[in-house]
């Protein structure tokens, strides 16, 4: 598998949607992955291989918001980018307040999101290698080199 | 997250119309976002096409299909969501169940899927017809379907059933335990006032803890 | 309220406070305090007056005995001082007229006669012979008074004239009283000798002390210008003047109720023949209400204990009549106010109904001839003020609309189904429809209790109705009680035909105005929440059944709803 390709996590009930999305997406060069609720966003992104991750705000069982804190518990660094219908002021700042990298409202266009999902790429590598650094530098600092 | 029966407002019917053109304007949202992202397809298809890779007809049915399906769907809501805007027009008049149920079925599926909530009905049993003010039997049988359906905590199976009696039709909605509702006393109080209204009662089912009843007078049969 | 509910009938809505309690029960006092005084009259006054006859007759009685003991002893005493007066007065008759005068004028034979005079009568001091020119010629005594001339003394003068004379009584030159008898004899030659006894006063004071042993407190002798003659032992010292006045004359004994310091003293008196010596014998009326209360202990006990019994009895009576009238009046005004209350529910029915339906056709016109309007003005493109008068017309149609839902409302509670016949378990049913509510009683801390007797008979019943009554009671107590609250739900069989359900919460109670209202449709004091049906839906469905519902509430203490519900299913009366 190619490193450099950006891999995405796809979350949302609306299955036409997210398999035509990941279609286009896959088709623009990155690695989608898709899944319907939000117990299976948090085991498939276990393995903490994703660059990022679209959730959808309202989905059966377990809501965006939740899914969002049980994402971000086990995963700081995880960048999450909510992709939904329902879009109020409120919970698109309640997601950000918990968060979230940002708040898409559908339809949108896959240009932005393409934009979004690249910064939250980015932004995940900045604060893994600076996670890295720490680490290095806190064995260093314990090791007495 | 808001459609949830706020008691205060409940009985008000104009609570209720928001509460279900809130749901479904997302639903129709979703119809739309997908409809957007096959015509997104379409446009990198084309793209490719001009790059000179041919178009997988495969490809182009699975697009083709996934459109049509999307747009019958928008239809149907936008159909089900007219429906229940001319519940207004007039103040009493006769109502098919069946026809109440499917459209009411329709325009509450998010509600019910965020519940994880299959609805078993049988569109045929037609025939059971109630005269009544529209919008408050939509508003009472609304109330009724989402209080059995929030008897589940985890998603289950709500069975509708119409039966006729001699002079009343008997609407069974069977779930899991109605007693485990959060609020369910302000709720089923406001079904109450609401089936009083069109001179019905609901009730809980005396052998079943998870069923609702809901006992309308019948047209034709003898009213006093 | 005990009485209203065990009569048996069910009674529908009542109030336990009613307007201008504090009115009626001063009235219920006042009635009271009549019938307490009245009742007390009548059965105490026989019994007063009788006992106060009583005491006037024993006071007649020992007044009478008074009165005939003290004369008695005035008549006695007066006999023995008359009679130690005329021995003495005989002796010194027979002294002067038996023996010569010259034999007398002779002091030895002077003193061998009042030898003899002491020996036989006693009491005799001394003995003078005195001539017609008041000489004292000869004399025999203790005293030097031979030669005394007595011619300017009253006595002398006396004697000469009457030939007799007992004098007042003196203290003479020896300080001790007595008194004088003087006797005179004309002697032939016409010239007269007068003999001269003077009388110790003992002599008459131990004759009234022997007889007065009983009988008087006090007995003395007065003269007749009301110096007392001996000692007295209340009303003066010897030759002080009496302080009682000097009696009329009456030749009998009398006995006088005489004023004295305030009060009374009964006076015996009788004049002492041949003296100027007036016997009075003084008696104090017994303080004879004591006496009488000594004498007649066990008939003060019986009266005493009588007007106690009395007096109970009264208190006792008087608060069961005013008691029964009471209740009686409050049974009659509940009658009275639940025929007033379900007639008002029956019309507001009726009245609902009706106005529904007639406004029904007319507002289905209105609203066809509207849309008549609107079609009119849509395809008058270019009619000046069509824009205008869509929006009009469009607010007719909404308006009607929401006329036909008010209406439709109103028609709601008429026509209503035949209720089912089922045979429930009330108790199971209660605690199926506070299962309901079972969450939000756990979230609030409000304690249900159950008071659910064995023996239940079950009823024949509607399920969907009861469930809707005691869904909307037991929410509306939710509603009424704060966090930690409770509430109490009974059942129990009232009679043969009804078992009753209480609901009681320990809310704020119902205010007495809001509490006439209850069951009137569109009442609510929730604001927010209440449709302002619920209770009166409740209430149509319990009369639907045939039962009765009633609320008991008192603002700061909770209210109780009680429900009739009838054990076999009656036919609808509508």
């Amino acid at each position: 598998m190619d490193e450099d390709r950006t891999r995405v996590l796809l979350v949302d009930d609306e299955k036409d949607f997210v398999e035509l999305l990941a279609e286009r997406l896959a088709g623009r060069g990155l690695t989608v992955d898709t899944c319907s609720t939000g117990n299976e966003a948090l085991e498939r992104s276990g393995g903490g291989n994703y660059d990022a991750v679209v959730l959808d705000l309202e989905m059966p069982g377990m809501d965006g918001i939740e899914t969002l804190k049980k994402l971000l518990a086990e995963q700081p660094e995880l960048q999450v980018i909510f992709l939904s219908g329902r879009g109020t002021l409120k919970t698109g700042i309640e997601a950000v307040k918990e968060g979230a990298l940002e708040f898409l409202e559908k339809p949108a266009d896959i240009s932005t999101l393409l934009t979004h999902i690249e910064e939250a790429k980015t932004r995940r590598i900045v604060l893994v290698e600076k996670r890295m650094q720490d680490e290095i530098a806190d064995v260093l600092r314990r090791k007495g080199w | 997250m808001s459609e949830g029966p706020t008691p205060h407002a409940d009985h008000d019917a104009l609570a209720f119309m928001g509460a279900v053109t809130a749901s479904v304007s997302h639903d129709l949202s979703n119809v739309l976002s997908t409809i957007d992202q096959v015509s997104g397809l379409i446009e990198d298809m084309l793209i490719a096409v001009e790059r000179g890779v041919a178009i997988d007809p495969a490809r182009l049915e699975m697009v083709q299909g996934r459109l049509a399906h999307q747009t019958k769907r928008g239809v149907t809501i936008v159909r089900k969501l007219n429906t229940l805007g001319h519940t207004t027009d007039d103040p009493v008049r006769q109502e098919d169940l069946a026809l109440v149920f499917s459209t009411l079925l329709v325009l509450m599926e998010r509600m019910a899927s965020r519940r994880r909530i299959q609805v078993i009905f049988d569109p045929e049993q037609t025939g059971h017809m109630v005269e009544a003010n529209p919008v408050t039997l939509y508003h009472l049988l609304y109330h009724a379907l989402l209080l059995v359906m929030d008897s589940y905590s985890d998603g289950g199976d709500v069975t509708l059933d119409l039966v006729e009696e001699e002079n009343s039709t008997s609407i069974s909605i069977a779930g899991h335990d109605l007693a485990s509702v959060e609020g369910g006393g302000d709720r089923l109080a406001v079904i109450h006032v609401l089936a009083d209204q069109i001179g019905g009662k609901a009730m809980i089912d005396a052998d079943d803890p998870g069923c609702l009843e809901v006992v309308l007078p019948r047209v034709g049969g003898t009213q006093e | 309220m005990n009485g209203a509910e065990s009569n048996g009938i069910p009674n529908g809505e009542m109030t336990t406070s009613t307007p201008g309690l504090q009115r009626e029960s001063t009235r219920y006092r006042k009635l009271w305090r009549y019938s307490v005084l009245l009742t007390s009259i009548v059965a105490l006054m026989p019994l007063i007056v009788m006992m106060g006859v009583n005491n006037l007759q024993y006071r007649r009685t020992t007044q009478s005995e008074m009165r005939y003991d003290l004369s008695r002893m005035v008549s006695d005493t007066k006999r023995s001082l008359e009679f130690v007066i005329r021995e003495r007065v005989s002796a010194l008759q027979l002294v002067i007229s038996d023996n010569n005068t010259s034999d007398l004028r002779d002091d030895e034979a002077l003193a061998r006669v009042l030898k003899h005079l002491k020996a036989s009568f006693g009491g005799f001091v001394d003995l003078g012979l005195i001539d017609d020119d008041g000489l004292q010629r000869h004399y025999v005594g203790p005293y030097n008074l031979k030669g005394t001339n007595y011619s300017e003394e009253v006595w002398f003068h006396e004697v000469m004239l009457r030939g007799v004379n007992v004098s007042n009584v003196f203290l003479g030159h020896r300080h001790f009283p007595h008194f004088v008898i003087s006797v005179k004899r004309e002697l032939e030659s016409g010239q007269f000798v007068i003999l001269r006894g003077t009388i110790d006063m003992e002599m008459l004071t131990y004759q009234i002390a022997i007889r007065n042993r009983q009988g008087a407190d006090d007995a003395f002798v007065v003269d007749h210008d009301g110096i007392l003659q001996t000692q007295s032992q209340s009303h003066g010292d010897l030759l002080d003047p009496c302080s009682l006045p000097v009696p009329p004359f009456s030749p009998e004994i009398e006995v006088i109720d005489q004023p004295h310091n305030g009060g009374h003293l009964l006076v015996g008196y009788s004049y002492i023949e041949q003296s100027p010596f007036i016997l009075m014998a003084v008696r104090t009326y017994d303080d004879h209400f004591t006496d009488w209360l000594r004498a007649h202990s066990d008939l003060i006990g019986f009266f005493v204990g009588s007007v106690i019994l009395i007096i109970i009895v009264v208190f006792w009576s008087s608060s069961f009549l005013v008691r029964q009238i009471r209740a009686s009046d409050e049974r009659r005004a509940k009658m009275l106010h639940n025929i007033e209350y379900t007639n008002k529910m029956a019309t507001i029915g009726r009245l609902a109904a009706s106005v529904a339906h007639e406004i029904n056709n007319p507002l289905a016109i209105i609203n066809e001839k509207a849309g008549l309007l609107k079609d009119l003005a849509e395809h008058a493109e270019d009619h000046p003020y069509r824009d205008k008068s869509i929006a009009s017309v469009d607010s007719i149609i909404q308006s009607v609309e929401r006329c036909s839902a008010v209406t439709h409302r109103l028609l709601g509670f008429t026509r209503r189904m035949e209720p089912g016949h089922e045979m429930i378990d009330l108790r199971i049913l209660l605690q199926e429809v506070v299962g309901f509510l079972g969450k939000e009683a756990a979230h609030r801390n409000i304690e249900i209790q159950y008071h659910f007797p064995d023996d239940l008979p079950t009823v024949e019943c509607d399920r969907g109705w009861l469930q809707q009554i005691f869904l909307n009671l037991v929410n509306n107590a939710f509603g009424a009680v704060e966090r930690g609250g409770q509430i109490a739900l009974s059942v129990e069989r009232q009679n043969h035909a009804y078992v009753a359900v209480r609901v009681r919460d320990s809310g704020s109670g119902i205010s007495e105005e809001n509490l006439q209202h209850i069951f009137e449709p569109f009442f609510s004091t929730k604001g927010q929440f209440g449709t302002g049906l619920g209770l009166s839906i409740t209430y149509g469905l319990v009369q639907k059944l045939g039962g009765e519902i009633k609320v008991e509430s008192r603002e700061g203490e909770g209210s109780t709803f009680v429900v009739l519900i009838p054990i076999k299913a009656v036919a609808t009366m509508e």
